[in-house]
């Protein structure tokens, strides 16, 4: 009996907290649509569920009182409230609000692209730096199958919508690299120094770009090192064209890589007979460190160094003589250091910034004089990123860059006849706002200054860009930016009294991103001011002022799909570009040598799983471009035959740690002219002759063995079983 | 008086007891529930109960290892890429979420391997060459750690037998790792009864696989 009584007595206890009240409830978005897979919950308890494709939900709860009900959702904002359970039947409807997605939400895409594996619509993947054909792991290269760039076969370097190769600029880790190619002679392209294995990401901007970057008139070339390697391993590669080791070594937090490459163009020269008589092919010793560590915070730093050392002796042809060369001994040296590092400052502000150091030492020798030239460049950088609100971010800080060049040319008897230099101080401060109003709408509003000490100029440049996303995959973006640059050095080195060049760009883009599908279109205007002119005087002097200027604009489309066929991703990219402009020794604003009114590229890669293969092919097209034949006594009015090239390349993996590959570009033997080269005076019957400028050989030839050893314990944990 | 303490003792061990019995028996029935789950919506609402869970437990690693473990399973449920992508990003946060309750676990190191190993579905041309040589890392350092796992030697075995295949080779030597590791289920010894023991029937799959080859 006293059993029954203390039953009786414990359930009447247990009873308010036996009673069960059920929650149920609608999850809907802004847009008022019903969310699936929402968490629901009593916070501290287990009690909830997860709402179904109706964005229904249900769930009991021993729970009473006040109580606080959670709903979360990656993406969206976590809701929080306040709920009295004192019914049995609760009926609750919650609205999330997303949240401010800075890195897939809203970005602004005009004039930009990004190869990266993080971020979901990017316009290029990591892997397509180095396996993009007739690009033969040239970053440059693969860049030049993107639109915006035109194709200047003879000089290997990036111009973008109208502008000249100096005015697209290269960075590491934010840090500027002053000479990113090597120097070679005349007509000959040159290459980028940088291997693509470096680099986990680009971001390449044909326009438009942030505060953050400066002197560059027409485009930024930004490239991002990976972080620290997996693991400990050895590379070797043999080629056609030369040999290369490297070492990685990583502890922990801590990597340090060694590589070392020897590269000669003989044995291609032999196999594939070219234009030019070289007396030796070009040939150089490369090494590389890289050093990197990672804080715990997250943070990192980074050191790497460069030097290379090239040579070269060609002999070539001059125009109207048929046994004459123009001799062209070239030894190069060049350094590129730069540490970097990123860190975080709190939780709301991260700083980023180094330090880098470009050393360029030529040696040219022609016939009858020989020039050395020196530039040595130091950029430091400071930036500090901001999250001032879920809405603000700030980007503020400054740079200085500080530039000395010096050129010395000689006689026949090595006596200095001329020496030509200048150096200056650049100083830089910048700020940039970017104002998310929503997942939909980003605004960002920044500005730079720019001091430059030698020639005493002062630019204030501001620029502003704004993207709006129409729906999931599409969006406008627009961008409205000055930019000032520095004269280059063949100017600076005669004249103080220079200014400035001006550029502003007008750029209105649309984009349209969907599950491995990519379209964008774009258009441009693009207005030059203060282009650096040089004019003979009446006394016949060479005087350099100023007073160029000129205008480009066109329109870009771009067309990426890696979905409709199964292992088959392709890009077609078409330009269109009208530019004129008046500036070194133009007479008058006419088209430039360097553009050309139609560009198309056409990227296609297929994977073959069955032969472990990945082919690929590259259409390019571009049409004439202007020369001047001055039998005609008119500037840059002949337009020399259309572009076309199609190049192939194959991957092979061997075995997990052993690629194949081989590349020849210009399969069909395309017979391009890239201009013509015109003798300074006229024959006896008053008639210029001319020799056209063509590539060295019709095709390019290159077969390589990427081979990779790794004694990591881990990677061998296989033996050990 | 007798009574009145008696009941006092009862209600005291009651609530303790039912304060370590209800985490116990909530993971239980989650687990069991992740178990029987055949759907995309059973599998990732099985993952929520974890999550719920873990967030009302705190330094618990168990509800946040099974959270990210019905969130790669959720992804295996879907042919949409962009989807399992994104439940694979949310299976990493919370399995970053259990690293930090419970440092240097080998089961936990196990399933980053199974998160890179999914990650190379969605796009092997582009993914393989890094991701899959990062799967079989985790897998080694799992078994490195604890060479008895059998979730981490045969997912090992498994990545291995895949990378033999593509490139021709002979299968035997990832096939015997494989069934290795399918004895090693038998013989766990799990520390508690909400310890992970899954993985059989996967295993036995891959034998199968290796017996059709």
């Amino acid at each position: 009996m006293k059993f029954v009584h203390l039953f009786i007595l414990l359930s009447s206890i247990y009873q308010p907290i036996l009673s069960q009240n059920m929650i149920t409830g609608m999850i809907k978005d802004e847009f008022g649509s019903p969310m699936f897979g929402v968490n629901i919950y009593l916070k501290d308890t287990y009690d909830g569920a997860s709402s179904d494709l109706n964005g229904k939900f249900a769930f009991k709860t021993e729970e009473s009182g006040q109580q606080t009900i959670v709903a979360s959702f990656i993406g969206y904002k976590t809701y929080e409230a306040l709920l009295e359970i004192s019914q049995n039947k609760i009926d609750l409807t919650i609205v999330l609000q997303e949240e401010i997605n800075k890195i897939d939400g809203v970005t602004i895409s005009a004039g930009a692209f990004e190869a990266s594996d993080k971020k979901k619509s990017v316009v290029l993947k990591t892997f397509d730096i180095v396996t993009t054909a007739g690009a033969t792991a040239d970053i440059t290269g693969v860049m030049n199958t993107l639109p915006g760039t035109q194709t200047v076969g003879e000089e290997g370097r990036l111009f973008v919508r109208g502008g000249a190769g100096h005015e697209a600029k290269t960075f590491i880790n934010g840090l500027l690299v002053a000479e990113p190619y090597g120097l070679t002679p005349n007509n000959i392209p040159s290459r980028f120094r940088f291997s693509p294995f470096l680099f986990k990401g680009a971001f390449f901007s044909t326009g438009g770009y942030s505060a953050e970057y400066g002197q560059a008139l027409s485009s930024v070339l930004q490239l991002n090192t990976y972080d620290i390697p997996a693991r400990s391993q050895t590379d070797i590669s043999i080629m056609t064209v030369g040999a290369d080791i490297s070492q990685t070594m990583k502890k922990n937090n801590t990597s340090l890589y060694g590589q070392i490459q020897y590269t000669d163009l003989t044995p291609t020269f032999v196999l594939i007979p070219q234009e030019y008589e070289w007396e030796r092919a070009p040939n150089s010793l490369n090494t590389t460190l890289h050093f990197k560590h990672k804080f715990d915070g997250g943070g990192n730093i980074q050191a790497y160094s460069n030097y290379d050392q090239s040579t070269m002796i060609l002999d070539q042809p001059l125009p109207g003589n048929i046994n004459e060369y123009g001799r062209n001994d070239i030894v190069i040296k060049n350094t590129y250091s730069n540490v970097a590092f990123n860190n975080s400052l709190g939780s709301r502000i991260s700083i980023q910034g180094g330090m880098s150091y470009s050393g360029n030492v030529n040696r040219i020798e022609g016939d009858n004089f020989k020039l050395d030239s020196k530039l040595n460049t130091i950029h430091t950088k400071l930036v500090f990123d901001q999250d001032v609100s879920e809405h603000i971010q700030l980007k503020y800080g400054g740079e200085l860059i500080f530039d000395q060049y010096e050129e010395l040319i000689f006689d026949l008897e090595n006596k200095p006849v001329q020496q030509l230099k200048y150096s200056n101080d650049l100083i830089s401060p910048f700020a940039e706002a970017n104002v998310y109003f929503s997942n939909k709408l980003v605004a960002r509003i920044g500005a730079r200054y720019e001091s430059n000490e030698f020639i005493n100029a002062h630019n204030l440049t501001p620029r502003a860009s704004l993207a709006y996303k129409l729906d999931q995959n599409s969006q406008f973006s627009m961008a409205y930016g000055k930019f000032s640059q520095l004269p280059v050095k063949e100017y600076l080195k005669w004249s103080t009294q220079l200014k400035s060049e001006l550029a502003t760009h007008y750029i209105l883009n649309y984009q349209f991103v969907k599950e491995g599908r990519i379209f964008r279109s774009e258009i441009y205007y693009k207005n030059y001011d203060q282009l650096t002119t040089s004019e003979l005087d009446s006394e016949n002097r060479t005087q350099f002022s100023n007073s160029g200027y000129g205008d480009a604009k066109g329109f870009e489309l771009f067309w990426r799909d890696s979905k409709t066929i199964n292992y088959v991703d392709y890009w077609i990219s078409y330009s269109y570009l009208d530019t004129k402009r008046k500036y070194d020794i133009y007479p008058y604003q006419v088209m430039p040598y360097y553009a050309s009114s139609h560009n198309l590229s056409i990227v296609y890669k297929h994977f073959i799983p069955g032969i472990k293969s990945q082919i690929g092919g590259t259409f390019s097209f571009a049409s004439g471009r202007p020369y001047t034949d001055p039998n005609t006594g008119k500037f840059n009015s002949m337009m020399t035959k259309n572009y076309n090239d199609l190049s192939v390349n194959y991957s092979y993996l061997l075995k997990p740690n052993l690629i194949f590959h081989a590349a020849v570009s210009n399969v069909f033997g395309f017979n391009n002219v890239f201009g013509y080269q015109f003798n300074a005076e006229p024959n006896e019957n008053g008639v210029y002759e001319s020799i056209p400028i063509q590539p060295q050989a019709k095709r390019f030839l290159f077969i390589g063995f990427f081979i990779t050893i790794s004694k990591d314990k881990n990677a061998n944990q296989l033996n050990n079983l | 008086m007798k009574n009145v303490l008696l009941l006092l003792l009862v209600t005291c061990l009651n609530t303790t007891f039912s304060l370590a019995d209800k985490y116990e028996s909530a993971m239980s029935m989650a687990i069991e529930k992740l178990y029987q789950s055949n759907s995309l919506e059973s599998y990732l609402d099985a993952a929520a109960t974890f999550e719920r869970i873990g967030a009302a437990e705190k330094t618990e690693w168990l509800p946040y290892y099974y959270a990210c473990l019905g969130n790669i399973w959720t992804s295996h449920q879907t042919q949409d890429l962009v989807a399992i992508d994104e439940y694979l990003d949310k299976a990493q946060v919370l399995l970053d979420h259990a690293g930090q309750l419970s440092p240097n676990n080998d089961e936990i190191v196990t399933l980053q391997g199974y998160i890179y190993m999914m990650k190379v579905v969605v796009d092997p041309p582009t993914r393989g060459p890094e991701y899959s040589g990062r799967a079989m890392q985790e897998f080694g350092k799992a078994a490195g750690m604890n060479p008895n796992n059998p979730r981490a030697t045969v997912l090992l075995g498994r990545m291995q037998m895949g990378t033999d295949q593509f490139f021709g080779n002979d299968i035997t030597e990832s096939c015997s790792i494989i069934s290795r590791g399918v004895k090693m289920f038998d013989d766990q010894k799990p520390k508690s009864k909400l310890d992970p023991v899954w993985g059989k029937e996967m295993a036995e799959m891959f034998v199968k696989e290796c017996q059709a080859n």
